[in-house]
């Protein structure tokens, strides 16, 4: 985690972090981490791990990434020379970090990308991938290979992909291919179509969904596990997670404000430091952006286990409504949320 | 503050103990001693849980002005000085005029004030100014404002104009130090200035004696020797040993003697040698910046370096790799081999900083090393 010790990593209360195999493929690399006997014993962090595929990194970053059946060719970024990353080699990596679940190579689509056939390929792609990924897998007994459900906004790929997809019987099941700046409209009824039909008893993971609100509707949905760079990436541009949002400390009226970000946060950035200091500092020195990326873990990290313990406590529906009426001002809720809510029966307070 | 020398010789330096800060009345530092290098009011890169799995939690800490120059206002309303202000309040504090971690630049100083490089640019600062944020920063101990850019290379002019400009300075601070309630449990520390030039060095000690005298010095701030940053690691420590002399040598052994600067760890035994009692952390962070790691003892380290390379080569892998790196990002280790071996192939700027006392963790050489 940048700028962050696996301790305090520990200390913000993470169950489950995430590594990059296209990063941890490229450095340390797939041999180092095998004489490493893995991620764990290389970082020292003694919870559990979970490993992307590496597809996503590869589109997104490599301007020349070109998909074919085989897998994913790029140009590698370090001498030019050309690479390709098949359902076997992502794998092949991800069994070398030893992570306790690892992420089927999946197509990756740009969610904005409007033609059809493209969403139909590379949702059926997904699943022959996924049998390659899983012939490929040498720790079935204890790395848990997730397929990724994929299809885009299109109802009936998604529903090809999930009768696919749950066919296989894996120990759980992601939620591709959203996240990518679409329509909220079109969002939250592609996570409800997915998560009315994956099968009660295994997790289901909507990969990168972070903002609260988000992580808040689609727990109501019946996400169990998320995965976000936003509080980290939001605390280098000197942003701090608060109940109505986020405050940007770069701000003039934090000047002379000698209060923590959150005076109920018990964190070690909230404990300690003023907002008026950590104006001075941010987005200039590196200490301010652990101090708020410590203070926004904490924070996403208490959002889930309060989100945890209304279920167990059965109000569940009262932490949503009050959480909305917290997070939007005057209970001007926008109406995707309203309206997904009431999807799974729970009405706002107006 | 007090300051008493336990235990002093002239070929060993001498032992000495700091109480009585209002900050920490009843903490006892023992001298020599190293303070903790700020960078706008924490440690580089380590947030203040962190810093005290390293540190104690009362070691004194510099804070130098020039990254508090905007900010007199905000905390003369805070009120409780700097230390609480940058949540290291358990820790005593120390206000220098310059940042010793980067390198000042030259030619800026007038007569009028001091320039400092801000976040937001450089700007003038004169001791009515500077004294009005040491009260709001309500350090234990100060450097009076001073004009201290001298190094090897000065001119016997600008070294005049150093000491000049510097003992204006020293005399207003005093005065306004006196004037000012905040500023009356805060001990001065007179810089010591004259740059490589024994005979100005030892005039200027001299010339500032009658301020010791009615106590408005409480100690001594060794600067004029380098203008920060890179630049103090550098100097040779055979180069300022008669420098640092004369300037200590008319000075009273009770009141203690700092030293900031990024210092080389041979050259910190030499101030030390020399009667000096306070440095700070300035080196190890610029090592920290270039990727290195610090370690000793230095012998053992390069022996043990070597022997794991001769292992590696003799497993033959790997090898080549380790040649075509010889760029750029090779280190010291590497160049010593180059220097001594058949490989004569010589691509590594000169001006390529290094240093003896450290292990460069950058590039691929560690990356086969599988120990602790």
């Amino acid at each position: 985690m940048k700028g962050l010790l696996p301790q305090q990593v520990k200390d913000a209360k993470a169950q489950l972090i995430l590594g990059n195999t296209y990063h941890l493929g490229t450095r340390p690399g797939k041999d180092l981490l095998n004489k490493f006997e893995g991620l764990h014993n290389f970082m020292q962090w003694d919870r559990a791990l979970l490993t992307d595929s590496g597809g996503f990194q590869m589109v997104s970053l490599l301007e020349l990434a070109e998909i074919t059946e085989e897998g994913v060719k790029f140009k590698s970024p370090y001498d030019g020379s050309e690479c390709m990353l098949t359902p076997e080699e992502s794998i092949e990596i991800q069994n070398a970090i030893g992570a306790d679940i690892m992420m089927q190579l999946d197509d990756v689509v740009d969610v904005k990308e409007t033609d059809y056939e493209r969403f139909k390929t590379a949702t059926y792609r997904t699943t022959r991938w996924l049998d390659r990924c899983m012939k490929a897998n040498k720790n079935p007994d204890r790395q848990n290979l997730f397929p990724i459900i994929q299809g885009g906004l299109f109802p009936d790929l998604r529903k090809i992909s999930l009768e696919q997809l749950i066919a296989r019987d894996a120990p759980g099941y992601a939620i591709g291919g959203l996240s990518g700046g679409e329509d909220k409209d079109k969002f939250w009824p592609t996570i409800h179509l997915c998560t009315d039909h994956l099968p009660k008893n295994k997790p289901r993971y909507c990969m990168g969904v972070g903002f609260a609100v988000d992580l808040v509707v689609c727990c109501a949905m019946g996400v169990d596990m998320f995965d976000c760079v936003f509080p980290t990436r939001t605390a280098r541009f000197g942003c701090a997670l608060v109940d109505n949002g986020q405050i940007n400390l770069k701000s003039r009226e934090f000047m002379s404000d000698f209060i923590p970000i959150d005076e109920k946060c018990d964190c070690t950035t909230c404990q300690n430091y003023t907002r008026a200091y950590l104006h001075t500092i941010v987005t200039k020195e590196t200490v301010a952006c652990h101090l708020l990326s410590i203070h926004n873990i904490a924070y996403q990290m208490r959002l889930m286990k309060n989100i945890r313990e209304s279920i167990k406590k059965g109000c569940f529906v009262e932490f949503v409504q009050d959480f909305m009426s917290t997070y939007y001002k005057n209970q001007e809720y926008p109406q995707w949320v309203v309206d997904c809510l009431a999807a799974v029966n729970i009405t706002l307070k107006k | 503050m007090k300051f008493v020398v336990e235990q002093a010789s002239k070929s060993s330096g001498r032992l000495g103990r700091l109480t009585g800060l209002r900050s920490q009345p009843t903490t006892v530092h023992d001298t020599p001693l190293s303070m903790i290098s700020t960078l706008g009011g924490s440690a580089p890169h380590l947030t203040q849980d962190v810093l005290h799995l390293v540190v104690d939690k009362e070691v004194p800490v510099c804070f130098p002005a020039q990254h508090f120059c905007d900010l007199t206002k905000t905390l003369q309303k805070f009120k409780k000085g700097v230390t609480h202000f940058s949540a290291l309040k358990s820790h005593s504090a120390c206000v220098t005029v310059q940042d010793a971690t980067k390198m000042t630049p030259s030619g800026y100083n007038e007569k009028k004030g001091i320039s400092v490089w801000t976040y937001g640019g450089r700007q003038i600062i004169a001791a009515e100014r500077y004294m009005e944020l040491v009260e709001a920063m309500q350090p234990d101990w100060y450097e009076a404002l001073n004009d201290a850019d001298t190094d090897v290379n000065s001119s016997k002019k600008r070294i005049l104009k150093s000491v000049m400009n510097s003992t204006l300075m020293l005399d207003q601070c005093i005065d306004i130090s006196k004037k000012k309630q905040g500023l009356r449990e805060a001990a001065l520390f007179a810089p010591l200035l004259g740059g490589h030039n024994e005979d100005e060095r030892k005039r200027y000690s001299k010339a500032i004696i009658e301020n010791i005298k009615n106590e408005s010095v409480l100690g001594f701030s060794l600067l004029g020797l380098h203008t920060n940053g890179a630049t103090a690691e550098k100097l040779d420590s055979k180069l300022i040993s008669n420098l640092v002399k004369v300037s200590l040598d008319p000075l009273p052994q009770d009141l203690p003697r700092q030293a900031s600067g990024a210092w080389n760890p041979l050259t910190v035994i030499t101030l030390v040698q020399q009667g000096v009692d306070i440095f700070d952390s300035s080196f190890p962070y610029l090592v920290t910046e270039r990727k290195g790691a610090l370690v000793f003892p230095i012998s053992l380290t390069k022996e043990y370096i070597d022997e794991k390379f001769l292992k590696r080569e003799n497993l033959g892998h790997q090898n080549k790799k380790l040649k075509s790196e010889n760029n750029a990002e090779t280190c010291h280790e590497d160049r010593q081999r180059n220097k001594d071996g058949e490989d004569a192939k010589e691509n590594i700027p000169e001006d390529e900083l290094s240093s003896a006392y450290e292990m460069c963790l950058k590039g691929k050489r560690y990356e086969n090393l599988m120990f602790l």
